[in-house]
């Protein structure tokens, strides 16, 4: 396989923008007293925000396997370590797409 | 300087042992990456270059999740810099404990700060953060992500259909983890219901990759509204 030079130079962005972030807090907001709170609290809500958008469609407009195998994977994620929850999750949807649904 | 040396690798080894629990659940991550990178079209190079380059899970896979041809350049970097953001949280609150440390060592330092090497070096690493301790808890985590990343990338190209195993689901329930896991969080569950609300909307409105920042802007500003103006930064 030949390197595809837009993707190595995505990558190298993504680790280049990845490596901002790691320094941006010590470098910009350590210079401030103290942040707002509505800015540090959009900040900490950042990664439940996105996350929840990212998966929304996959879960929601996907079709009834993946629909249900995202419910029973929300159950088994409150009372289960990750690596079970994992299992299950993809047990569960292979299962029901096999079952056709 | 032998007595340093001494404490350095005493340091060095109790972040090893730290680290040692996340390092063996990290390995199936890595792995997971690794196949759906080469089934998603990266090649060994292209996701091993990507675990070294970036070296953040999620973030990653917010990359893969939105890698198609032609490569939507702009989505997947802010996408996965959407992702990142928390970082700057960590930086800020870790570069305070880094006081004693040299510019090269910080500079260095900050290119590991993961969410497990923040949350352990901050619990564990005290108001003087020991340089060899940070070290010792992020370098065999980094080694480790990026070792797993190309054996399951090599094992990727022995799987015939990931979505028969549901593999391509493993990735959804990886981040339905991460959000169940954000739910004692101030507002989570406002934050949570903005988003995917929004993001629904979006997506059956314009379709992909609207629902992404639709959902995150406006779980961000329910945080904003909703944050109480005196709460400790």
């Amino acid at each position: 396989m030949t390197a595809d030079p837009v993707a190595i130079s995505l990558i190298l962005a993504l680790g280049f923008a990845t490596y901002g972030t790691r320094i941006a807090g010590h470098l910009v907001l350590s210079r401030f007293e103290r942040l707002s709170p509505r800015v540090a609290a959009a900040l900490d809500a950042v990664p439940i925000a996105v996350i929840t958008a990212l998966v929304t469609p996959a879960v929601l407009a996907s079709g009834w396997a993946d629909a249900i195998a995202a419910a029973i994977t929300v159950v088994a994620a409150l009372r289960l370590p990750i690596l079970p929850t994992l299992l299950i999750g993809a047990v569960s949807v292979s299962l029901l797409r096999a079952a056709g649904l | 300087m032998l007595v340093r040396n001494a404490q350095s690798s005493a340091d060095f080894l109790r972040g090893f042992r730290d680290i040692l629990p996340i390092i063996v659940a990290t390995i199936p991550f890595g792995m997971v990456f690794g196949a759906l990178a080469t089934k998603t079209g990266l090649s060994l190079f292209e996701s091993g270059l990507m675990s070294a380059a970036v070296y953040g899970g999620a973030s990653q896979f917010v990359a893969l999740e939105f890698w198609t041809h032609p490569l939507p350049f702009w989505t997947i970097l802010l996408s996965a810099l959407a992702v990142n953001l928390r970082h700057i949280l960590y930086s800020a609150a870790l570069g305070r404990s880094m006081g004693h440390w040299s510019p090269l060592q910080r500079y260095s330092g900050f290119v590991f700060l993961t969410d497990p090497i923040f949350a352990l070096a901050e619990s564990r690493g005290g108001e003087r953060l020991s340089v060899a301790y940070y070290f010792g808890l992020a370098i065999p985590l980094y080694v480790n992500w990026v070792l797993t990343t190309l054996a399951g990338a090599i094992a990727g190209t022995l799987i015939g259909r990931p979505q028969a195993i549901g593999l391509d689901f493993v990735v959804t329930a990886y981040f339905m983890y991460l959000v169940v896991g954000y739910r004692t969080r101030p507002n989570a569950l406002s934050n949570i219901g903005a988003s995917a609300a929004a993001a629904l909307a979006a997506y059956l409105l314009f379709g992909s990759p609207w629902h992404f920042a639709g959902g995150a802007v406006c779980g961000m500003g329910t945080a904003a509204f909703l944050a109480k103006p005196r709460a400790p930064a």
